[in-house]
């Protein structure tokens, strides 16, 4: 069966791009443009996987990482947190919120983007 | 030494009013206490009055308090100024970065497609090139104002630095090839892992070896060597090119610098790399240097401490 990735993203060409090499890995992408909507569908769906950007339109990326940490039913979900914030305070703040990994996507490739997530969903 | 006398220079460097800056108030400062202390021994001399000698000391004593308010505003003008200028390009990288990410993924979705004609593969390779150039200067840009307000982190673990370089210059293989210039990697596989921080020492790695493939001469080899050094892991590059002159030699780690050779030859470069090498290999706890003779031989090699096994994570061997 197909595993099940969730990307909330705000900036739809990255999402494309992202989405498109992921689904081209054998995945199953579910998108969500903002945190309020990635947050219903994480509880709706119940993703293998959660990519989360912190940048994000109504609630950000950290509410919705508290948000998933708090819940029991989406607290075992691995969160792979995807942005370009990068300063000490953030990084340590996600992980604390439970963020499997940091990626800065300036930092990283597609092809090091599924690797990761590779290694995160255990394949 | 003599630029650091030249108080109008320093003035003008910080971009202050000369009666705002620091340097140039200092020395009124001085003046004006060498005075008082004359004033203060002639009036004692010649004035047998308490009263008048006690009325210049305080005068005095104002004086200098005014001059030292002055000069504390004008520091925490600069202090200001500099912390505004790191704040402006913190955020205007912050905005550049998630455009320049996501022109990049969506180049490599289309660079995927097998279906894509030889000229059109040309095109979207040119402008991924270019825009990988674009993000390693925001990035660049980004660990030079995190290195000057102490705010760069660097995450140590175990990795390989031999496999690291294998891949560094597989990367720059094209590069070297438009060159006409070969790179020579000589490693034993069983050297020890190095315990730093690994997402940066490649940027350090990466720099080193641009450097060595822009400044060479083409039709000629490049060599690198990863070896084991006491506790210490050693790579060392080692090109045929321009000399660095004797005078730029001491400004070679400096950040914006760019060598006479390097503007001569028209080379790309902002100039950071080596600064940032410098920050990254010195905040692992290792060392970098350099020679250049005349012959045009020019040598970089850093050090970087060797894994200990308690720094080892229980599923990786050295």
């Amino acid at each position: 069966m197909k595993k099940n990735i969730l990307f909330i993203e705000d900036e739809s060409a990255l999402q494309r791009a992202l989405g498109d090499a992921v689904r081209s890995n054998g995945y199953t992408v579910q998108q969500a443009l903002n945190g309020d909507d990635g947050l219903r569908m994480a509880k709706s769906e119940h993703p293998d996987l959660i990519l989360l950007d912190l940048v994000l339109p109504q609630k950000d990326g950290f509410e919705v990482l508290s948000a998933i940490h708090d819940d029991p039913e989406l607290k075992n979900i691995p969160v792979i947190v995807l942005t370009n914030l990068e300063s000490p305070e953030e990084v340590e703040k996600a992980l604390s919120l439970g963020a499997s990994t940091y990626l800065v996507k300036a930092h990283y490739s597609l092809e090091e983007v599924l690797t990761k997530i590779k290694q995160v969903i255990g394949e | 030494m003599l630029n650091e006398l030249n108080i109008k220079e320093q003035c003008d460097y910080l971009k202050v009013r000369l009666w705002e800056c620091p340097h140039f108030l200092f020395i009124i400062m001085g003046g004006v206490t060498i005075a008082a202390m004359i004033g203060t021994n002639i009036i004692a001399r010649y004035y047998a009055d308490p009263e008048l000698a006690a009325l210049v000391v305080i005068s005095v004593t104002s004086i200098l308090f005014v001059i030292s308010h002055i000069i504390v505003q004008s520091f925490e003008r600069i202090a200001q100024a500099s912390r505004a200028r790191a704040e402006f390009i913190s955020i205007v990288s912050h905005q550049l970065r998630n455009p320049l990410s996501s022109i990049r993924w969506q180049l490599e979705v289309l660079m995927r497609d097998s279906a894509l004609d030889q000229k059109t593969r040309s095109y979207v390779e040119g402008i991924n090139e270019y825009n990988n150039r674009m993000t390693k200067l925001v990035n660049d840009l980004l660990t030079v104002n995190r290195i000057e307000s102490n705010r760069l982190v660097l995450t140590p673990a175990a990795f390989s630095l031999v496999d690291m370089t294998h891949k560094v210059v597989q990367d720059n293989m094209l590069f070297a090839r438009a060159s006409n210039i070969t790179l020579d990697v000589r490693a034993h596989k069983d050297i020890s892992l190095v315990f730093a921080d690994e997402t940066h020492i490649r940027w350090a790695v990466e720099n080193l070896v641009g450097n060595a493939i822009r400044y060479s001469n083409p039709r000629s080899t490049i060599g690198i060597t990863v070896a084991k050094k006491g506790l210490d892991v050693l790579w060392q590059i080692t090109n045929q090119g321009l000399p660095i002159s004797t005078s730029d030699m001491r400004h070679i780690f400096k950040k914006f610098f760019r060598a006479e050779s390097s503007i001569r030859k028209r080379t790309e470069g902002s100039g950071l790399g080596l600064f940032i090498a410098k920050a990254v290999v010195e905040g692992s706890g290792g060392t970098i240097e350099f020679s250049s003779k005349q012959s045009g031989e020019t040598k970089f090699w850093f050090t970087l401490p060797r894994t200990k096994v308690k720094q080892l994570s229980p599923n990786i061997k050295t």
